[in-house]
């Protein structure tokens, strides 16, 4: 089968078309799409990474029902009804400032600063850091995720500490 | 008469049987005699006849060739023979090391050739002859040092920047010596104190333009060495990239990472620090012998006293101590294997209860460990204190004659003691030489390795006139042989007609050629004889590359790299959208598995996919292939390593993919092949049934037997477990 039966079952979305709304008790979303309307439906990001605006909507099974592949081309209101469900699903501190990473044998001890408040923890192996040009995504050894948005902004003393050990 | 390359002795028994004008052909050295011994025989194909000579014993045998029907070797262990095949039976008319192999390979396959009049007599010619020759590595074997040179050429101004560093150091080190003894004799002796405040500000002045020159000199030589460095790994990698699979086939992955990494390595230290270290060691003995020698050259003499110990002892040390080194190194080899080995296999020996013998061998592993180790430190204490001693009593004596000298007023207490001072620094650098020579032979070793595979040139290269076009996806097998050792084959005679949009099975035992069929099909390997066209064109005027891109393949052990679940599907197409990684992760049935994954998408498989199982690594190939959108599918043996339920989501995945598709399938298991148009059964490297499954189970061939037994098998299991 071609690629492109695939791809039609998709079933992409334009965010100019398609309004976010919240359920009333704010633990789903409905989409209203020319006209039509789709209820109790949650997010997942596919690429959180990568790709992190690119947003799968699956209904209470599991299954997927539609794709937005850029959040940030929604309106404000939408975005910020899907915000609110994405913020429990994907809470990704953001490191503002590392304090002290320790090693020892194939372990990293760390001490940081994030938008979610202090943070302390461990990474191990060399996957648990993966730099994507001056972005850098940690994840610890409990498959926690972390993020610095861009390596040049943060302050010297952390940058130092950061290069210095990884 | 061609007798290039003949020895005289055999040349002049040839002409006592050729007749005038009869041309040789071929000639192929043997290094086994009559007797089964180790000698000198030849083999020389001539367009009348086929001759052995031995010019030891003068013994000489020949075949007309028109008595000869077939010619063919007959492997033995450690030898093989030539066998030649006339009316009155099969006669072996030479016997050669493996050494020798292909020369009486490609001998064989010229005779059988022309026995079976395949080749014309008349038409021999050096095009004919050409391909029964041996490729013989004598490949522009550019010289090991000219080669090495060549990545300095760039980086000159460094080179030259690291000399200039590296004799002002060298200059700079002579200095302190000299002044000791302007402060011994002129500023004590004097008494000056404003001669003081001079030279101690030079020793200060001094010791700061070392400190300042010398982390230039190591900045400048690190810097120097790893652009070095850089330059041969990308270069050896981009060649490693290009060159075919046969090349993988005869050397193993570990030879070829050691090319890499270590031999580089050691390329390195000799570009940079071995050869520096190396010129102002040499600059430094004969700067600082000029010195004691115009000081005083009696004293001089007297201080070479310990340097025949340094100059014959040092290389007589370092070349017990390489063996004993070597044995450290083995017998630590030997304990790290084992490790290797038991602890991930810790589930096998917790099973048998083994621990306590694992303990055990791990513990006689250590104690051979610690007296390899013992044995170093032995040497060490036999040769550095002797060494050590005799360094000292050099100085010692010419503490004795330059007392006496400074006793007598003939020499000045500080000419003494810068004497000895110089002598100290005199030893020095002779040691550095006469341990350099070793390393520096190790990094010239690695040089010509580094080389060796760089001289190698891709089997598989594009036609100047190769074409690039869309595949419809008919593929046609015209009498195709090959073998990996061309000489043995794999395939032969393959004669397959395949039309577009065709689900051929191919079925037959392991080793009957099906994996090399589709190698073939790849272009992993050009086929012996014959020929194989995709839409008529011959894969050899095909591009390389478009015909590999419109191709996918899955294999048994599917093989993932490390990153992330999206990096190895789009791997198949680089600049694919997000959403075509769905859409392909959903028709290989991976799109669930992904989602549940701690960061979906971009979570990493680990090294070669060791975070997924194998299924889900599978099903990751069976999406980085359909993403191509390949014309042309091939499922090597895809379903077989995994279980019943995972063999149906593969099986699912696989369907998708094939839809449209010119697909090969490889199955082990009958009952996946059901569905194929045609299945192609293979034994020992032939095609011995074609048919769809009906028409072979009517036929009762090799298939409907491969097929009841599986069945048979099934149909056991499924009645014990519904028991």
């Amino acid at each position: 089968m071609p690629l492109a039966d695939f791809l039609s079952k998709l079933n992409i979305l334009d965010p100019r078309k398609t309004k976010v709304i919240l359920e009333e008790r704010e633990n789903s979303l409905r989409l209203l799409v020319d006209g039509k309307l789709l209820t109790g439906l949650m997010p997942a990001k596919p690429f959180p990474i990568t790709y992190p605006n690119f947003t799968i909507f699956r209904d209470s099974y599991g299954v997927d029902v539609c794709i937005v592949k850029n959040c940030a081309e929604l309106d404000p209101e939408s975005k910020k009804n899907l915000q609110i469900i994405l913020d429990k699903a994907y809470f990704i501190p953001i490191i503002s400032k590392i304090i002290e990473i320790e090693t020892s044998g194939d372990e990293c001890a760390w001490e940081t600063t994030t938008d979610r408040g202090p943070a302390k923890f461990r990474t191990r192996g060399r996957m648990s850091v993966i730099s994507m040009g001056n972005r850098i995504i940690i994840t610890d050894t409990n498959d926690n995720v972390y993020e610095i948005e861009d390596i040049d902004t943060l302050d010297a003393r952390s940058k130092e500490e950061f290069e210095a050990t990884l | 008469m061609e007798e290039e390359g003949l020895p005289e002795e055999v040349i002049s028994q040839l002409r006592t049987v050729l007749s005038q004008g009869e041309e040789i052909i071929y000639s192929a050295q043997s290094d086994i005699d009559e007797e089964g011994k180790f000698s000198e025989r030849w083999l020389i194909i001539t367009k009348e006849r086929v001759i052995t000579a031995n010019p030891t014993t003068k013994q000489l045998v020949q075949v007309p060739l028109k008595e000869i029907c077939s010619a063919s070797v007959k492997d033995y262990i450690g030898n093989a023979e030539l066998l030649l095949e006339t009316e009155k039976g099969t006669k072996g008319i030479l016997r050669f090391s493996r050494a020798h192999q292909e020369d009486f390979y490609n001998a064989a396959k010229l005779i059988d050739k022309i026995a079976k009049k395949e080749i014309k007599i008349e038409e021999i010619d050096a095009e004919v002859l050409n391909n029964f020759l041996t490729e013989k590595n004598d490949v522009k074997k550019r010289q090991t040092l000219k080669w090495l040179m060549g990545y300095l050429k760039p980086h000159l101004h460094y080179v030259a920047l690291a000399l200039v560093l590296s004799l002002s150091i060298t200059g700079i080190s002579l200095t302190p010596p000299y002044l000791m003894k302007i402060l011994l004799d002129d500023v004590f002796g004097n008494k000056n104190i404003n001669s003081l405040v001079f030279v101690v500000g030079a020793f200060v002045s001094v010791y700061a333009a070392n400190a300042v020159l010398q982390a230039s000199q190591n900045y400048t030589l690190a810097y120097l060495g790893q652009r070095v460095i850089y330059s041969i790994r990308v270069q050896v990698y981009d060649h490693l990239q290009k060159l075919s699979l046969g090349f993988y086939d005869k050397m193993s992955t570990g030879r070829v990472m050691s090319r890499v990494t270590d031999d580089v390595g050691r390329v390195q230290w000799f570009l940079t620090w071995g050869t520096q270290t190396l010129v102002i060691s040499l600059l430094q003995v004969i700067g600082i012998g000029i010195i004691i020698f115009s000081m005083n050259p009696y004293l001089a003499l007297f201080a070479l006293f310990p340097v025949p110990i340094i100059i014959v002892g040092i290389p007589l040390f370092r070349r017990k101590s390489r063996r004993a080194y070597h044995k450290t190194w083995r017998k630590w080899a030997d304990v790290s294997s084992l490790l290797w080995d038991t602890i991930p296999g810790m589930i096998v020996v917790h099973t048998f209860t083994r621990e306590k013998f694992e303990t055990r061998r791990l513990v006689d592993r250590m104690t051979s460990y610690i007296r390899a180790n013992l044995r170093v430190t032995r040497l060490h204490i036999k040769f550095f204190p002797l060494l050590g001693f005799s360094l000292s009593t050099g100085t010692a004596i010419i503490w004795w004659i330059g007392g006496q000298e400074v006793l007598a007023g003939t020499v000045t207490v500080g000419s003494l003691i810068a004497f000895v001072s110089y002598m100290g620094m005199f030893y020095g650098p002779l040691q550095t030489i006469s341990n350099i020579f070793e390393p520096l032979q190790q990094a010239i070793t690695s040089s010509e390795r580094i080389l060796e595979v760089m001289h190698v040139e891709p089997k598989i290269k594009d036609a100047p006139d190769a074409a690039e076009f869309p595949f419809k996806g008919g593929i046609n097998f015209r009498n195709v042989s090959f073998g990996y050792n061309p000489y043995i084959p794999v395939l032969s005679n393959i004669d397959l007609e395949i039309k577009p949009g065709e689900k051929i099975g191919i079925v037959g035992p392991s080793g009957s050629g099906k994996t090399t069929l589709t190698k073939l099909l790849l272009r992993f390997y050009d086929p012996t004889d014959g020929n194989i066209s995709v839409d008529g064109v011959d894969l050899r005027k095909v591009k390389t590359r478009c015909l590999r891109s419109q191709m996918g393949l899955v294999l048994q052990e599917p093989i993932l790299f490390y990153g992330s679940i999206a990096y190895n599907i789009d791997y198949g197409k680089e600049d694919a959208a997000p959403e075509e990684i769905i859409a392909a992760a959903k028709a290989a049935n991976v799109h669930e598995f992904a989602m549940n994954q701690p960061l979906a998408y971009d979570t990493n498989v680990g090294d070669r996919g060791w975070r997924l199982s194998g299924g889900e690594r599978q099903r990751v190939a069976i999406a980085r292939a359909i993403i191509t959108e390949p014309k042309i599918l091939i499922l090597d043996e895809a379903t077989s390593s995994v279980d019943t339920l995972t063999e149906r989501q593969i099986q699912e995945a696989m369907d998708n993919l094939a839809v449209g598709r010119t697909t090969l399938i490889i199955a082990h298991r009958l009952s996946t092949l059901q569905k194929a148009d045609r299945i192609i059964v293979m034994e020992k490297g032939r095609i011995i049934e074609v048919g769809n499954h009906d028409e072979l189970m009517m036929k009762g061939g090799l298939y409907s037997q491969l097929y009841k037994a599986q069945f048979a098998k099934e149909e056991m299991l499924t009645q014990m477990l519904g028991r």
